[in-house]
This record gives C-alpha cells, sequence and structure tokens, in this order.
C-alpha cells in the first residue's frame, strides 16, 4: 500500500501534504497537543505533540507525513516529556483551577488529568501579566495565557483581522493587542470572534458568559480531552 | 578554555543567564526550560542546591535538548550536561549541607 506511514505499529494512510498530526487525526489516533487546532496553520510551538521518528523527536502537527515513517507516539519517554512540558506551561503562568471560569473546557486542565501531571515539579514562576478587561464583551486574562498562538493565528486567518501578536521574548513573551493603546477597547475584537473561541485556556473569554454551562456538564466533564467518554 | 583560577560553576552560570535572555519564546522547552536551568544553577551557586535539582536539571537539559524548536534551545544546556558529568563535583559540594 502506497502513502501510508506506520505510527505505534499502525499503519495509517495520508494523503498529499498532510502532516503526522493530520494523517494521525484522520485515522482516529490521538496525538496530545494544545497549539495545533486544524481550522487554522499549524505553529509547533507548544512541542506536546512530539513524536519519536528516526531517533529524532519532530513535532507533528509541523512536519509532513513521507512514505514508510516509523513512528513512535505512544512510549514511557514521550509520555514524561509531555508531562514536562505540560508542568512547564502550568508554572510559567497563574493557573487556578478552581476559580477559573474556564474549568472544565480547559485544554491545559485536560491535558494535565489525561497525562495523569499530578505536581508540577518545578517551581512556580508567578509572573506578573496584566489583565484587559476594558472590552465590553471579551475578556483578556494573561495569567491563563499559554502563548500558544492560537488566536493569533485565528484572527489573521478566519476573522481576517490582526488583533493579536506576541510580543516581548524568553520567558518574558506576552499576548498583545493591536490597538492605539494595546488595549482591547480600542481594538477591532468582537464577541463572536473565531480568534476568542479558539483560546483553549480561559485567557480570552467571552463576558456574561461564565457558568452558562454548569460545571460538571462541561466538555471535558463528558469527555477526556483524547476523545474517550468518561465513567461517572 | 578556562584557567585554574576561575570559577567553573560561575562560568556555567553565565551561560545558563545568557540562554536565558536570548530564549526568542516560540517553544514551551526552551522559553521555559531555559529560565528554570538558570534558577537551578544559581542555587548551585548560592550553596542551596539540592540532589532533587541535580536530578531535574539533568532531565530539563535532556527536554530542551529533544523538544526545543531550534538549536539554541537544543543546545542551551550542553554547558551544563557537559559539567554534570565531567565536573559532578563541583555541583554536589554545593548541594545545600555538603
Amino acid at each position: 500500500m502506497r502513502n501510508t506511514i506506520d505510527i505505534d505499529g499502525q499503519v495509517v494512510p495520508f494523503g498529499d501534504g498532510q502532516t503526522i498530526m493530520q494523517a494521525a487525526e484522520a485515522a482516529g489516533i490521538y496525538i496530545p497537543h494544545l497549539c495545533y487546532d486544524p481550522s487554522v496553520s499549524p505553529a509547533g510551538n507548544c512541542r506536546l505533540c512530539v513524536v519519536s521518528l528516526g531517533g529524532r523527536q519532530v513535532a507533528s502537527c509541523t512536519t509532513q507525513a513521507a512514505e514508510g515513517q516509523q513512528i513512535v507516539s505512544q512510549s514511557p519517554d514521550l509520555l514524561d516529556t509531555r508531562r514536562q512540558l505540560t508542568r512547564m506551561l502550568f508554572i510559567e503562568g497563574n493557573h487556578f483551577c478552581p476559580s477559573c471560569e474556564k474549568s472544565g473546557s480547559c485544554r491545559l486542565q485536560a491535558m494535565a488529568y489525561e497525562l495523569k501531571v499530578l505536581n508540577f515539579e518545578y517551581p512556580q514562576l508567578w509572573p506578573d501579566r496584566e489583565m484587559d478587561a476594558s472590552h465590553p464583551d471579551v475578556l483578556l486574562d494573561r495569567d491563563r495565557c499559554i502563548l500558544c498562538g492560537l488566536c493569533v493565528r485565528a484572527s489573521h486567518e478566519l476573522d481576517g483581522k490582526a488583533v493579536f501578536e506576541l510580543g516581548g521574548r524568553g520567558v518574558s513573551t506576552r499576548l498583545m493587542v493591536n490597538s492605539p493603546t494595546g488595549r482591547l477597547a480600542e481594538s477591532e475584537i468582537a464577541r463572536n470572534d473565531k480568534a476568542v473561541a479558539i483560546c483553549p485556556v480561559g485567557a480570552l473569554l467571552p463576558k456574561r458568559r461564565a457558568f452558562a454551562v454548569p460545571i460538571g456538564q462541561r466538555k471535558y466533564d463528558l469527555r477526556t480531552i483524547a476523545g474517550r467518554a468518561k465513567a461517572h | 578554555v578556562f584557567g585554574p583560577d576561575r570559577d567553573l560553576l560561575e562560568v556555567v552560570a553565565n551561560h545558563t543567564r545568557f540562554f536565558a535572555h536570548e530564549s526568542c519564546g516560540f517553544c514551551t522547552p526552551c522559553r521555559v526550560g531555559t529560565r528554570l536551568q538558570r534558577d537551578i544553577v544559581s542555587k548551585f551557586q548560592r550553596g542551596e542546591g539540592t540532589s532533587d535539582d541535580l536530578a531535574q536539571l539533568r532531565a530539563l537539559t535532556q527536554l530542551m535538548k529533544g523538544t526545543s524548536h531550534c538549536g539554541l534551545g537544543q543546545t542551551a544546556g550542553n554547558t551544563v550536561v557537559d559539567t554534570l558529568k565531567d565536573f559532578a563535583e563541583m555541583y554536589r559540594l554545593r548541594i545545600s549541607g555538603a
């Protein structure tokens, strides 16, 4: 059979130009990821989707599938790697699940449950990050931002705007708002923008919808981030 | 090459500060890893390191090497990795209470 790759011993077909991630998703194979979303171009910055290919680790969301690739996605080492990366995302921000509106539909939280991340291991960095509540309909809480850039890409590619950009560098990188004041209020953001909906965490939220879906009935209360039904 | 009068750990610490400063912040392992590496090495400088820190430093440098997006993050831990291997005593002597 032509145009197939091997993921953890499973033969997976792929189409022209498809990435390893796209081929895996089409075959119903879950590779953990946070900065990838099929509706926008891939970036490869969270690194959760690293897989082992020819003795190297590559991001499956940005690596093209090619005939005969032997890929390992599920291994103790890669599980450990993904746990460490998830811990890093927690400790570099200020994440308080119990008081967060997004709890239960947050992909970072769901990833921690999926990978069974039970502690942070690293010391918390407790960064100083600015909240932007200036907009009547959209809240930006940078404490919860994981710098995945999904809103940046969605604003450009889906909303036809350019509301967001990642600015600064290193661990001081912050989500910046493109407006004369740097605040959301003066930007082109709108409540129903894809850039808001695509946020995997509670950094960008439409206002006044916080508990429209009660805790316990939310997305990852019902299914794991890998798509398995949860036993209750 | 460094002379015998140099404090090698200060050299290592300087490298870790350099990489924490140079990381562009694009990918998780380098953005966070270079900062954590800097912080842990500075603990040893203060004589406050622990054996857990040593294990963490090894895991951290391996993670950065294996998963960083570009060469900066993949090599940011080299000085630490090499000195952990060839000058392990330097770290052990500065474990808190050693």
